[in-house]
């Protein structure tokens, strides 16, 4: 009996300290197997049985040795008892009852005998052999290739001990503690394979989800979060793998060329080719849009209309008021000749631009593009010159006025391709 | 010690059949070697095919740096003869001719970049972070059109010393001009490397050829004849005759 319990006990201490070597995680240890707990001797009666030591000298209550516990003497034991107590271990693993104890025993056949003792050793190693126990007394129909199969799967089960051993589970330990508590149950090896697959998928899981925090190009942010999404899933860890040997790489990639992008080391010489003198941008956020340009005579007599767009007929009469607002601009005192001068209308503005002969009445919407006075004087000395002749004393003959429609369309044009510019 | 004999130092092996033992088991570790000829002599597919099979065989962490072709178009001409890189992790392409083009494109960008700079730079924060063992850069020519040099003899060798500060076994890819037999475009390159494998095409009546010598190498006992070089079945072979 003892030589069981102090083999047990051995055992376990053995595995707690190697496990403590490696992690801090508790191992589960198998449930107490009921053969165990009933062939431990009583407290009172080993205590009975210890020597009694006189005392040599008084010993203070503060110093007073706590007694080794019971187990350890009962391992002291002397080679008999150990007999003695295997026999009674038999006799309890059999389960017999009393009456049935009485009768006389049959006698066991070796293969037994070695089968019962392998059933000590694998209970001493904490595995559950109730079940085995059950079918080696029952005679159960194949049992030599049941205690095979049981000693085979142990085999694998201390495989995957020692591999887990070589994990760093750290972040797992629930996971760990409720396979652990599988491992005592040597038949249920399919479903222990099963989990250490899955614990070896989420250790998998946790390793990936730390390489991807370590990706941090903003290239790739949108694959990397999507990679990670399909982590949710252990199921997905195949397509995972996958997707993440693509994404390393490319990372890799990525790294070096949005690197030299970020990095760039400019040299201290200006560049070789002659950089283009810029338009210069409007002073406003909102680019320019030219709607209608007008051209008028200086007297305030109406030549023209241009537009680049189809004017609807409820627009028609604005359209005309602006005219309006343009044309009395030129009487007003703050009209400046020559000078580009803007009049503000309910969000749009009506430009005035009055020439030797001509005045252009631009309306536009958005920001004036400060190039705009120097396109209408570029153009509008263009016509002049052009048809000077006619506009000293122009009698309102619009067709006299060669030049105007090419220039007057140069204009729109030009000012269209400002408005691409804020 | 002479050709074919292999010595201990640490050395790339260019898995070009027979080249190895011409150099006595491969380049030496670290070295910067000019991979030279003129155009359609295969010199980026031969610099393609060293880190390929030294990926594949070594494991070998490399970097095939492109500043001419594009990346795809190396891929798939790469893949046609028989070097495919689909899983070879360790083998990057950076595509620094699409980079260029962006910053040549996006006026907001300095234009007037020091690229010679950067890519060391880049190259540095690269390598400690995911190590790189063989650099392939494609090639000088690229690289000089985009750099502007003031005094080119003293840039480019301060440039090959940064590289070899790098730690990193060089091949650099370099265009001979039509005009003068030069290894490389400023004539200074052929002594600021380690190593030159010269690859040249000779007309016979039947086509050309395509010949390999080894011109140059340190710490290397080898000949300087020209072989025959054949590619077959994905791999390159230097006839020995």
């Amino acid at each position: 009996m003892a030589k069981k319990k102090g083999g047990s006990k051995k055992k376990k201490s053995k595995t707690s300290s190697k496990k403590k070597g490696k992690s801090s995680k508790p191992k589960a240890q198998p449930k107490p197997k009921k053969e165990v707990a009933v062939v431990q001797p009583p407290v009172e009666e080993v205590i009975e049985e210890a020597p009694v030591i006189e005392p040599e000298e008084i010993i203070e209550p503060e110093e007073i040795i706590e007694p080794e516990p019971v187990e350890e003497e009962v391992v002291q034991q002397d080679e008999k008892e150990k007999t003695e107590l295997s026999d009674a271990v038999s006799a309890v693993i059999s389960d017999k009852t009393e009456e049935e104890k009485e009768t006389p025993k049959k006698k066991k056949s070796p293969t037994y005998k070695k089968r019962e003792k392998l059933l000590l050793q694998w209970a001493a190693e904490g595995y559950d052999v109730e079940n085995m126990e059950k079918w080696l007394e029952e005679g159960k129909k194949g049992i030599k290739g049941i205690f095979d199969q049981f000693g085979a799967n142990i085999v694998k089960i201390e495989e995957m001990k020692k591999e887990l051993e070589g994990l760093d589970l750290d972040g797992l330990d629930t996971l760990v503690e409720e396979f652990e508590q599988l491992l005592s149950n040597p038949n249920d090896l399919e479903n222990i394979e099963f989990e250490f697959t899955k614990l070896k998928a989420a250790k998998r899981i946790e390793e990936i989800k730390k390489e991807l925090d370590k990706m941090v190009l903003d290239s790739l942010k949108d694959r990397i979060t999507e990679t990670r999404a399909l982590l949710d899933d252990p199921n997905n860890i195949e397509e995972v793998e996958a997707k993440l040997a693509d994404l390393k790489k490319d990372y890799k990639e990525a790294y070096f060329e949005d690197g030299i992008e970020a990095m760039v080391v400019t040299t201290d010489e200006k560049p070789k080719a002659k950089v283009k003198k810029p338009v210069p941008a409007g002073n406003g956020k909102i680019p320019m849009e030219v709607k209608d340009i007008f051209l008028l005579y200086r007297d305030g007599k109406f030549i023209s209309h241009h537009t680049a767009r189809v004017v609807p007929k409820e627009e028609q009469e604005q359209l005309f008021a602006d005219l309006k607002t343009g044309r009395n601009y030129l009487k007003s005192p703050n009209y400046k000749p020559q000078k580009l001068n803007v009049i503000s209308v309910n969000g749009r503005k009506i430009l005035v631009q009055g020439g030797k002969y001509t005045v252009i009445i631009m309306v536009v919407a958005g920001d004036v593009n400060p190039w705009t006075e120097k396109i209408i004087s570029k153009v509008q000395g263009l016509l002049e010159k052009e048809d000077g002749q006619a506009l000293v004393k122009w009698n309102g003959d619009v067709a006299s006025l060669k030049s105007a429609g090419k220039y007057m369309t140069a204009l729109l044009y030009a000012c269209m391709k400002l408005s691409k510019k804020k | 010690m002479s050709e074919g004999e292999q010595i201990t130092d640490k050395r790339i092996p260019t898995y070009v059949i027979n080249l190895d033992d011409i150099l006595q088991g491969g380049v030496p570790s670290e070295y910067i070697v000019l991979l030279c000829g003129h155009a359609g002599t295969m010199k980026s597919s031969v610099g393609y095919s060293i880190i390929y099979n030294g990926a594949k065989n070594d494991g070998l962490k490399s970097i095939y740096l492109t500043l001419e072709q594009g990346k795809q178009s190396i891929l798939e001409h790469m893949e046609r003869l028989g070097m495919p890189s689909e899983g070879l992790d360790n083998l990057v392409i950076v595509d620094l001719s699409r980079v260029r083009k962006d910053i040549v494109q996006d006026k907001a960008k300095p234009q007037n970049v020091d690229w010679l700079k950067s890519i060391i730079g880049v190259l540095k924060n690269y390598k400690e972070r995911f190590g790189c063992e063989v650099l392939v850069l494609d090639s000088l020519a690229a690289l000089y059109a985009l750099a502007t040099f003031k005094n080119p003899r003293g840039e480019l060798f301060h440039f090959f010393e940064q590289i070899r500060q790098l730690g990193v076994t060089t091949f650099l890819i370099s265009e001979m001009p039509t005009d003068r037999e030069v290894f490389g475009l400023y004539g200074i390159e052929d002594f600021l490397s380690d190593g030159i494998i010269h690859l040249k095409v000779e007309s016979t009546d039947q086509g050309a050829n395509l010949y390999l010598g080894v011109v140059k190498m340190r710490k290397t006992h080898h000949s300087r004849k020209y072989h025959p070089l054949i590619f077959e079945s994905g791999s390159f072979e230097v006839v020995q005759q």
